[in-house]
């Protein structure tokens, strides 16, 4: 008997205790619901701010792709102008957008052919800025100098450091 | 005969108290859980999931309030200018020109010819064709220039510095002469990106500004000339005729 009217009273409890909670919950939700109508309605009132800093980071990530992308051309033209040593004469320099360079050139003599050829492969075996160096066909004029031109990749980590 | 069964039915209530009324207290209060209290708890917990959502959304919202109330409008709206003249909305065939120019004169290079196809201008297709056709459109100028090594790397360097509009290299050919200068023939891309269309809800976050991109802005408002009004020092005769 004392256990039915305990159960009573624990139910009571609990049911009151549960609409305090509810009530308290409701105040609070009602209280959110009024921050955020009020937020929205400042920031409504700030759109021409908003439109001004998306309109800009829309072209700044544009801006940051299009650089990104690039290839460094300054240091790349920069690096072969002070790559021939003595003896050796750039004709022409031809760089594509993938960073591929062709460069035609003239060598007054075999040991600066071979030294050019060294510094190439230098660059791409111990410095890791040119790949895939292709020398092509040399020939060698009446005056003994050669001509030819050589291919190769850069690297474009190595030049837009 | 009715007093006699009414008797011996309270007789047995009597008698069976104990059991009878907790099982109808139980009962009672039973049905009340189910249909009170039940439903309470229930709506308690929908309301804090909501709550949560809701409290999500007014922390993004605060957020986002106070990035716009803290930023200067005019400062803002300069800033955009000056990236607008590195990046139009458009394909602007007039800032490409003012571009090149300006990077001729700094770089010292000269540039002996000039060619580009600009296409639709601006129409309703030329926007559409733009949705479609890249992520970032741009318009493909061929030349050639003649200058020394040390100006050609000034020329290419000037590029991209964002003083001018905004131009990517695409392929360069350059023959050094006899007289160490070089003649190059260059192709560049002259970016344009239109603006965005719709700013999204007002609970839709602000796009974040990456470090590079901050940098980027910096130097951008630092270097660069957005096109601006006609000069107003220009001389434009009198203000009173009659006088």
């Amino acid at each position: 008997m004392v256990f039915s009217f305990a159960l009573l009273g624990v139910f009571i409890a609990v049911y009151v205790i549960s609409f305090i909670i509810l009530s308290v919950l409701t105040l609070r939700f009602k209280n959110t619901q009024n921050a955020i109508s009020d937020a929205t309605g400042k920031i409504n009132q700030l759109k021409d701010v908003e439109a001004i800093l998306l309109a800009s980071q829309k072209k700044l990530s544009a801006i940051d792709e299009i650089t990104k992308s690039e290839i460094s051309y300054p240091a790349i033209l920069k690096e072969l102008l002070v790559l021939p040593p003595d003896g050796i004469l750039i004709k022409s320099i031809n760089v594509d957008a993938k960073g591929a360079v062709k460069l035609d050139y003239i060598a007054s003599s075999s040991a600066s052919l071979e030294s050019f050829v060294n510094t190439l492969l230098e660059k791409d075996e111990i410095e890791n800025k040119f790949a895939s160096v292709f020398s092509n066909a040399i020939t060698k004029a009446k005056d003994g100098r050669f001509s030819t031109s050589v291919t190769f990749n850069t690297v474009k980590d190595k030049f837009n450091e | 005969m009715n007093n006699s069964s009414t008797r011996s039915a309270i007789a047995i209530l009597k008698l069976y108290q104990s059991i009878i009324l907790p099982g109808f207290i139980l009962i009672v209060v039973i049905w009340l859980t189910t249909r009170y209290l039940l439903p309470n708890i229930d709506k308690i917990q929908a309301l804090i999931e909501e709550q949560k959502g809701q409290e999500q959304k007014l922390t993004q919202l605060t957020g986002k309030l106070s990035t716009l109330s803290g930023a200067n409008k005019d400062e803002e709206l300069d800033t955009l200018k000056k990236i607008v003249a590195v990046i139009p909305e458009e394909k602007d065939a007039f800032s490409i020109f003012d571009g090149l120019d300006t990077i001729e004169k700094d770089s010292g290079v000269v540039v002996l010819n000039s060619d580009f196809r600009v296409g639709i201008v601006s129409t309703e297709s030329a926007q559409v064709l733009v949705r479609q056709k890249a992520k970032y459109p741009s318009i493909d100028i061929n030349f050639d220039l003649i200058g020394s090594s040390d100006q050609v790397i000034s020329f290419l360097k000037e590029l991209d510095e964002f003083r001018t509009r905004l131009f990517g290299t695409k392929e360069i050919a350059i023959t050094v002469n006899s007289d160490k200068t070089m003649t190059g023939t260059f192709v560049l891309s002259a970016y344009y990106l239109p603006f965005p269309e719709t700013l999204g809800n007002p609970d839709s976050p602000l796009p974040q500004v990456s470090a590079r991109q901050q940098e980027i802005k910096t130097k951008i408002a630092e270097v660069s000339v957005p096109k601006g009004p006609e000069d107003n020092d220009a001389i434009i005769g009198k203000p009173n005729l009659f006088q």
